[in-house]
């Protein structure tokens, strides 16, 4: 007997995002992805300055903050026919790289955390056996001791006792979805601690190169203007201190939690569930060479179709389209998906069923389908890591195969929830371990040259650019019409509008929606194993205005004007 | 050390109150090494490096609330508004933050100025009139709570 999950809000994730799953007894075989993610915020940059472009760009989140800045300056660089020279461009791949880090530290812990530890089983662990699982997978295990894993047991336990529960509220301990022992739940959770000191680091060396965090604002179009920091020897040095702190907690916690939840959950990841789509896209980024050529990005450009990684296409940028058959905007031909540079963004709210439930036959989201050769495309980490792997890259190959063998798992396991975030892993190990030997590149580099930007003229005749680019979620486009030295057309296409998109003209679904067909539920009053999967994309939709529930009349006694 | 974080989107006109009411404080006075102003953006675990080094922070944010446009709430970090903040659509809360500083060790004292919005639904860099109008108000209430803290600024000359 087929019936309907709706989870709305999905939580721990940036952003409105609702969810309604068709269940065939416990398992779903049909799933509907819908947020407010508004299309059309790139308005704000027409008539604007091209120059200006990336300081407004950046304003769409705070989150993935320099992801826009940089897809921006690229896109009205490519218009110009520039490159920065080579301090800039290191300079922001290091930029770039330590907000990546930072952000899928966030993830693994902060976000998705709880969809693989339970806690209230962490409160029951023996803090021996945990030392012996924290050596299982490092000779170095990070911040492991007898009295730290006591100390992080009282902390938990103080914590849920007080009620206050903050982000642990609305879970689900005991759900039998959870696989790890007791000690293995300790563990990931006393690294969850650690890893909110952890976290400002990379914030740190962003401000060193960016000048501040959220928002660094050295990028200009053409270069950098920290180059006073480039050059002073403490300010460098200030940078290598801190990459050393990361790749430490990388090395010797992050992966060996990954490795451990690999071995306990194992069986989920050899049945694929959660895997999803078979495509796979990414835009490649930062660029080791001084053209920035496509060819030569530390996470490189392709296409897989069919999980056929043996064959990485090549990417055509003109075969993106977007399609809004089931979004809530109109085109003159709803059939036909558009190329975002000719990009129409008209909204077109067509409302919910009248139980409040959404149309899946018609409009349903507020978020595009963009398209790849009119196939849904799974963009992010594990997309990169699929990619780097099928075109040979020694590092990922190196990292995916040790995983791949320290847990017993076959190479298909990577296709599942499971797979998808120890790419993430995979990827934040290997963006890491490149952070050192760029920013000696850089040093190296500026004691001999100091440029730091690549001057232009701005023309008046019309001009257009392009910015593909990879945020830590996925494949970022910026496409720029530039007219009288003002922008008078911007598009912009978000990984998790790939990710999270409805259906197209053709009934494809989008990568959340195919990842949840075949997912089973223990208890389909909790929604844990919706949330894994979905997470394991990390969702970031719209930023919107907080909201206090009014229907509680409590808010007025806090008014003071 | 004293912070006034301003949070908000500055692209979605209201959302971006705090942006703007930090931008302000910016321009009209200068605080002494006790008080650092921060803009916040949307910035949810990227602020953890700041709240870390603060003992104390004053949080301006836009809050929609259901009651009229440009009135000011203000809590403390005795009821801070976790329960009524459960329907939020931005889940990377700052809440949620906090939280996570108080299980890492951290508990700064907290006020926070909640300013409902009236346009939050468009697009634009600017403050709707009604929430402008209040800008000097929550200045003043900012100012007092810092002046409560022996923090006082100066104000910066006037430009000739």
């Amino acid at each position: 007997m087929a019936r309907k999950i709706i989870v709305d809000p999905v939580t721990r994730i940036e952003g409105h995002l609702r969810i309604e799953a068709i269940l065939n007894g416990n398992e779903i075989t049909e799933a509907f992805s819908s947020s407010t993610l508004f299309r059309g915020i790139e308005i704000i940059l027409n008539g604007r300055a091209p120059e200006d472009a990336g300081l407004f760009a950046q304003r769409l989140c705070g989150v993935c903050t320099y992801a826009h800045y940089e897809a921006s300056s690229w896109a009205v660089e490519n218009a110009l026919g520039i490159h920065p020279p080579r301090n800039a461009r290191i300079a922001r791949n290091i930029i770039k790289g330590a907000q990546l880090v930072q952000d899928h530290l966030v993830h693994f812990y902060q976000l998705a955390g709880f969809d693989w530890v339970d806690v209230v089983s962490a409160l029951n662990a023996d803090p021996r056996k945990t030392m012996d699982l924290a050596y299982a997978h490092t000779e170095t295990p990070y911040n492991a001791s007898l009295a730290r894993f006591e100390e992080v047991k009282a902390r938990l336990a103080a914590f849920v006792k007080s009620g206050q529960l903050g982000p642990f509220a609305g879970a689900y301990w005991g759900n039998p979805s959870y696989k790890l022992p007791p000690e293995g739940n300790l563990l990931v959770a006393s690294h969850y601690l650690d890893n909110l000191n952890i976290l400002r680091i990379p914030a740190q060396i962003m401000a060193i190169l960016g000048s501040k965090d959220p928002h660094p604002q050295t990028t200009i179009v053409g270069g950098i203007s920290s180059i006073a920091d480039i050059i002073n020897p403490q300010r460098m040095d200030d940078i290598l201190f801190r990459i050393g702190k990361i790749t430490d907690f990388v090395n010797n916690a992050y992966i060996p939690d990954l490795l451990t939840a690999a071995m306990f959950y194992k069986d989920e990841a050899i049945e694929g569930v959660g895997g999803g789509l078979k495509n796979y896209l990414s835009y490649g980024a930062f660029p080791m060479t001084d053209d920035q050529s496509p060819d030569n990005m530390f996470l490189p450009r392709g296409v897989i179709f069919n999980r056929d990684i043996g064959k990485i296409l090549n990417l055509d940028e003109k075969k993106i389209t977007e399609f809004v058959t089931h979004s809530w905007y109109k085109y003159p031909n709803e059939k036909v998906g558009l190329n975002p540079s000719v990009g129409i963004t008209d909204p077109d709210y067509t409302g919910l069923n009248r139980d409040g439930s959404l149309q899946e036959e018609g409009k349903y989201s507020w978020i595009k389908s963009p398209r790849y050769e009119n196939r849904a495309m799974e963009v992010g980490p594990l997309s990169r890591t699929l990619i780097a792997y099928g075109k040979g890259n020694k590092e990922i190959r190196a990292l995916v195969d040790y995983v791949l063998r320290k847990t017993g798992l076959p190479v298909s396991a990577l296709f599942s929830t499971l797979g998808r975030t120890a790419a993430r892993g995979i990827e934040t190990k290997y963006i890491a371990d490149a952070l050192e030997p760029w920013t000696l590149e850089l040093i190296k580099n500026a004691a001999v040259d100091q440029s730091s930007w690549t001057s232009y003229e701005m023309p008046s005749k019309e001009i257009t650019g392009i910015g593909l680019d990879e945020a830590p979620r996925g494949a970022l486009g910026h496409w720029v019409r530039i007219k009288n030295k003002k922008i008078t057309h911007y598009q912009i296409v978000v990984p998790t509008t790939w990710n999270g998109s409805p259906r197209d003209a053709f009934g494809n679904p989008g990568a959340y929606e195919a990842s949840l067909v075949g997912v089973r539920m223990s208890n389909p009053s909790q929604p844990l194993e919706i949330l894994r999967t979905i997470h394991s994309f990390d969702p970031c939709l719209a930023c919107a205005v907080h909201i206090i529930d009014p229907k509680t009349n409590e808010i007025r006694k806090f008014k003071v004007s | 050390m004293t912070g006034i974080i301003g949070i908000g989107n500055l692209l979605l006109k209201d959302e971006g109150l705090g942006v703007h009411f930090i931008a302000g404080l910016r321009e009209k006075y200068s605080f002494g090494p006790g008080v650092r102003l921060i803009d916040g953006s949307t910035s949810g675990y990227g602020l953890l490096d700041d709240i870390f080094g603060l003992d104390r922070i004053i949080v301006v944010d836009a809050v929609k609330t259901g009651e009229e446009p440009g009135s000011i709430f203000k809590f403390g970090e005795d009821n801070l508004p976790v329960e009524l903040m459960k329907k939020t659509a931005h889940d990377v809360e700052f809440i949620d933050v906090i939280t996570m500083c108080a299980l890492a060790g951290h508990k700064p004292k907290i006020t926070i100025f909640a300013v409902a919005p009236d346009d939050c639904h468009g697009i634009g860099i600017t403050l709707s009139p009604t929430v402008q109008n209040i800008i000097p108000v929550l200045e003043k209430l900012v100012l007092e709570e810092l002046k409560s803290l022996s923090l006082n600024p100066s104000e910066m000359p006037l430009p000739n």
